[in-house]
Order: structure tokens, then sequence, then C-alpha cells
């Protein structure tokens, strides 16, 4: 069992693939940030922006204890929101931006990059004709196949948790050059690892998914081809036609988890009082985040346990 | 007890358009331990299908087969340490060196690299070990996918078609690998189409033909199964020592520049003698030997799948 996690380890770290798209992630990140950093300048409104800032945050804005329930009366995070630079003409980079731009800037790219390895690493043996090889040194196929599943598990926890943290790092760079800290919330390290872990543990779901459909179409391609059509194209109809199943697609449910923002019904529904009079108004949830995961666990559970299945039966040529 | 025992082995696949091709019916083997046994067999005859199902690659619809005693395919995990194997084009990494394909391998068997080392020396594949396999000849592949087979010091090996795609030379040194892997004790089952090869180094073998066994045995049991053994005569006047021959009651017939004699090989004197006593002298007597290939061709021929 070590010695087939050892070679399956050595397999993926060897893939030319993998290398590559680590290096395509890693240029990418600097150039793009390298290009906005460029572009931000600094502007004169920067003193106004400080002044009203300190002015928030001594609570002459909305006092402390009168700060809306989400803040949980948290004054530096009303102050981040309430209080921008952009309003006052600074353009420069926040580092207080950043879980923001994780959670609904690039986790979607870091999810894909978690379907493109995991269909790379299960359909390459495919490909190149090697499972019947493999099998020939080790013939216990559920031992292969869930060995396999954990090394992509693996690669895609590791490889989308160092993306996202070079990320973090080359911004924080950018910070230095050409930005602030100012209104960053005290506890945004602890946000932020929650935030990229979650990213990386859907990721790797996903990888999983693809390492299944690889598994049942027997090609890397073939797994690419039938999950982006599934995700982009079905997906997208589905939840457009048919909004009760939204709670049940993939898509949704790894915005939630991730976002640990529930999706709402788009419609709004009004309380009425004993006299008629609507007293409040409120959004159904449709998916909870804890629902969210439940979603996520069980196609991976189910795709998995097909591809098994069917691994464990199919012929091999 | 055999290290590759078969029992009515079947196999069949079902259509696209409906309907079975049964590529394996009813097979039964027996190869014993050690030497090499030669499994022999025209196109689609089923060999490879039958080698599939040893090794557990393809579930069989029917029979049973056991592997160095181990049932196909539940024991197979038992066994499968000593059991090296190459079926058809031996499958690697294209963009992999030769040896981190057999790294990857190794890792799985426990294999160290010193062993990786010897298997790429023995099959004289040390110097490129470390070029992509996208670059090797498809001599050279068959050579990684031996030492691949090697690389687990095996007690049994099943080579599927070794010799595909080698040159006359690469030819000549698998066949010298084959034998001498035979003399170390190991069993080494070869399927192969080229006959003049398997004559060679087989001890032992089996002629498949529609996913049937039509014989098998000691090479020589084979041969000896095919048409009568006779003598060729060689002298200087071949239709006159036909004539002579025949008129003696021995009959001949001219075969070239040779009469082929139909008496077995222990009555050569009867030839001498009678040539001689008509004046005719002769400057060679040899048996008419059968090989292999006309065994092959005359059985599978029977069974209406020669030529």
């Amino acid at each position: 069992m070590i010695g087939l996690l050892r070679a399956e380890l050595l397999r993926a770290w060897s893939r030319r693939v993998v290398r590559v798209l680590a290096i395509a992630v890693a240029v990418s990140i600097v150039v793009s940030l390298a290009i906005a950093t460029y572009n931000v300048s600094r502007h004169s409104g920067e003193t106004a922006y400080e002044a009203a800032r300190q002015d928030c945050l001594s609570g002459n804005l909305v006092p402390k204890d009168k700060l809306p329930p989400r803040y949980h009366g948290d004054l530096a995070a009303y102050c981040a929101d309430r209080v921008r630079p952009e309003y006052y003409g600074v353009s420069q980079w926040r580092w207080a931006d950043l879980p923001e731009g994780l959670t609904s800037g690039t986790s979607s790219i870091v999810v894909l990059l978690g379907v493109l390895l995991g269909a790379t690493l299960s359909g390459a043996d495919w490909t190149a004709g090697t499972m019947g090889t493999l099998l020939t040194w080790e013939p216990r196929r559920v031992r292969v196949h869930l060995v396999r599943l954990l090394v992509t598990i693996v690669a895609v926890l590791v490889f989308t948790l160092a993306t996202q943290l070079f990320l973090i790092g080359v911004y924080r760079v950018a910070i230095a050059i050409s930005g602030t800290t100012a209104g960053t919330p005290p506890n945004m390290v602890w946000h932020l690892l929650q935030i990229i872990a979650r990213v990386a543990v859907v990721a790797a779901a996903f990888g999983v998914v693809a390492h299944a459909v690889a598994t049942l179409g027997r090609s890397t391609v073939a797994a690419l081809g039938v999950l982006f059509g599934y995700l982009i194209v079905i997906e997208g109809f589905l939840a457009g036609l048919w909004t009760a199943i939204q709670p049940r697609l993939l898509i949704r449910a790894a915005e939630v988890a991730i976002s640990k923002q529930p999706l709402l019904d788009q419609h709004v529904s009004s309380q009425v009082g004993p006299n008629g009079v609507i007293v409040g108004q409120f959004q159904r949830v449709v998916l909870s985040v804890a629902g969210a995961w439940v979603v996520l666990g069980v196609w991976v559970v189910v795709l998995t346990a097909v591809a098994l299945l069917v691994f464990r039966a199919r012929d091999v040529n | 007890m055999g290290v590759i025992e078969v029992e009515g082995l079947r196999k069949e696949y079902r259509r696209l358009r409906g309907g079975k091709t049964t590529a394996v019916d009813g097979l039964d083997l027996d190869v014993p331990e050690g030497g090499v046994f030669g499994f022999l067999g025209p196109n689609g005859a089923g060999k490879t299908t039958t080698i599939r199902c040893l090794l557990g690659l393809v579930r069989p619809s029917g029979g049973r087969t056991r592997l160095m005693g181990a049932e196909v395919p539940h024991g197979l995990a038992g066994v499968m340490g000593a059991v090296g194997s190459i079926v058809e084009q031996p499958a690697l990494f294209p963009r992999f060196s030769g040896r981190r394909n057999l790294q990857i391998l190794g890792r799985v068997g426990g294999q160290d690299d010193a062993a990786i080392e010897r298997v790429l020396a023995r099959v004289g594949l040390a110097d490129r070990g470390g070029d992509a396999v996208r670059t090797y000849s498809l001599g050279m592949k068959q050579r990684l996918g031996i030492a691949a087979a090697l690389l687990k010091d095996p007690a049994l090996l099943i080579l599927d078609e070794p010799a595909n795609g080698l040159d006359p030379a690469g030819i000549v040194e698998v066949r010298e690998l084959i034998r001498s892997l035979g003399n170390e004790g190991r069993t080494v089952f070869v399927s192969s189409h080229i006959l003049s090869e398997v004559e060679q180094t087989a001890d032992r073998v089996a002629i498949v033909a529609r996913g049937r066994l039509i014989t098998s045995g000691p090479v020589s049991e084979v041969l000896s199964a095919g048409r009568a053994r006779g003598l060729l005569v060689k002298l200087a006047d071949p239709a006159a020592g036909a004539v002579a021959l025949n008129q003696a009651g021995i009959r001949s017939e001219v075969a070239g520049d040779v009469v082929r004699v139909d008496l077995p090989p222990d009555q050569g004197d009867r030839v001498t003698r009678t040539l001689a006593e008509r004046g005719l002298y002769l400057s060679e007597l040899r048996p008419d030997e059968v090989d292999l290939e006309t065994v092959f061709l005359e059985l599978t021929r029977d069974e209406g799948l020669g030529p």
C-alpha cells in the first residue's frame, strides 16, 4: 500500500503538466499583479480618507453599540466597509480587500485547477495505456483506485493551497509597493486561512469528481469535455430553467461553501402582522452553508463509488 | 502442479451491434514449472486474451485459471510479486525516462535503484535509461518492457510477443535472454508468431487456434505429430535416383535438387545400398526434419484456419 502510494506520488510529481501548471499559475499571478500595481496610482485623497477613517473608528459616525448586527460590535470591520479609500479618491491596493478578492475573484480559477489536476492525474494512465502495466504490479483494483484518489486529493490540496499562498504573498508585496493596510480587521489572517482552506477543499472535491469522470471515460480529454460541458452548459441551463434544483447543483454548492453565504430564494417573502400590515420581509434560505457541504459530499461519494465499481468490474486493455 | 493452469477458459466480448465474439473457447492449458513454454497461434487465436485473463486484466466469461497455484483474480495479489509480464506493446509513460518509468513500477514492488540499473544493463539500455521513452525505437521500448518484467526478479515471466519490432540482432538478443532465463530455473511463458524463434528457445509448446488448444507438449513431440518424417538424398542426378528408388519399391520424389524418400530416418542404409547397387552414389543423406512452422500450418489447416 505504501509502495503504491509512493509510486503514485512519484508519478504525479513527475508529470510535466503539474510543473507547467505551477509555472503558468505563478507567472500569471506575478504578471497580472505587477501590471495592476503599475496602474494603481496614489492620490491626494489619502489624507482625507485617513481622517474619515479615524473619525469612524472613534465612533463619531456610528457608536459602537449601535452597529448593525452583522458586524457583531466590530467597529473596525464596519469602518472598513463604510469608509473606503475609493470614496476619497484614493486608488490603491487594500490589504483588507484580499478576503473578498480571494472568495469572489480567484476561487473559481483555483477550483478549475483542481478539475484539471484531477482529470489529468486519473486520465493519463488510460491515455498512455499504463493502467494495464500498473495492474500487473498491483492487481487489487480497489486499492489502486483509492490510492490514486488519495494522491489526487493530496496533489490538488497542495497545489491550490500553494497557489493561494503565493497569490497572497505577491499581493502583500504589491501592498508594500503601492497599497495600504489601513482598515485591516484584527482577525484578518485567521479569516484568510479559513478562506483558502475552504477554496482548497472545494477544489479537491471538484478534483475527485474529475478523477471519477476520467476513470469512467478512461481519458483526460473526455473528462474535461464532459465536466466543463456539464458545469458550464448543463448546470447553467438547469439553474435558469428549474430553480428548484439549484440547491443540488455543484457550482451553487461550491459558491455557498466558499463564500459561507447561504443561497437565498430570489423572491422576497413578507411577514404580515395581525392587522394586515407587513411587519417584516425575509428571503428563504434555499441552500445553507452546511447543506452546501453535504451536497458536495454526496457528489463526491456517489461519483467515486460509481467509478470504483466500474473500474473494479471492467476489462483493462 | 503447473505454474499456469487453465481449465475451460472462455472469454466472450459483446459486439456493438448485438451478438458476441468468442475470443477464447474452452481453452485448457498446463504449463509446468521451469523452462521456456511457447504459446503459439495465428492472429486472433486468443493468445493475448488468454494472457490478459491470466493476469487479471480481463474477466473470463467462464472457466478457471490459476497462476502459481493462486486462483485468478482473487489470489493474484499473493503471487503477483513473482510474476513479470509484458502484454502486447509495453505500455509506459512516453514523456518519462526509461529509468523513471522503472522507478515508478519499482516503488510499487519495493525494488531499489540498484535493481533498476541491473535490469537496464541486462537489456542493454543502461546508457539510454535517462532518455524519454518517446525517443526510443520500437525495439528499445520492447527491451524496456522486458526490463520492467525482469525488475521483480520473477519466478514466472509472461511475455506476449517479446520480439515484436526488434531488428534481427535484437531478436537474437531476446532469444538468448529468454533461453538464459529459462536456464536459470524460471518459467518463461512466451507467446509468439515467430515460430522459428519459439522452436529455438522453447522446451514445450502449445498451439491454439480459434480460442481452442490444438496440441501441446514438448517441442520434439509436437514436431513428430506433424507429417511423417522422411529422408533427403542429394546426388548428381536426382531424377535417376528417384527412378532407381521407386523401382526398388522405395517411394520417393524429386524435390528441387534433392530426392525426398518416404522412409523413416533409421532406414538410411536401404537407400544407400539401393542407389549403390545401381551405380548411383549420394553426396548427402539427412533426415527430412519437420519444422514447427510446418507443423503449425498443418495443424491449423486441419482446423480450417490455415492459409
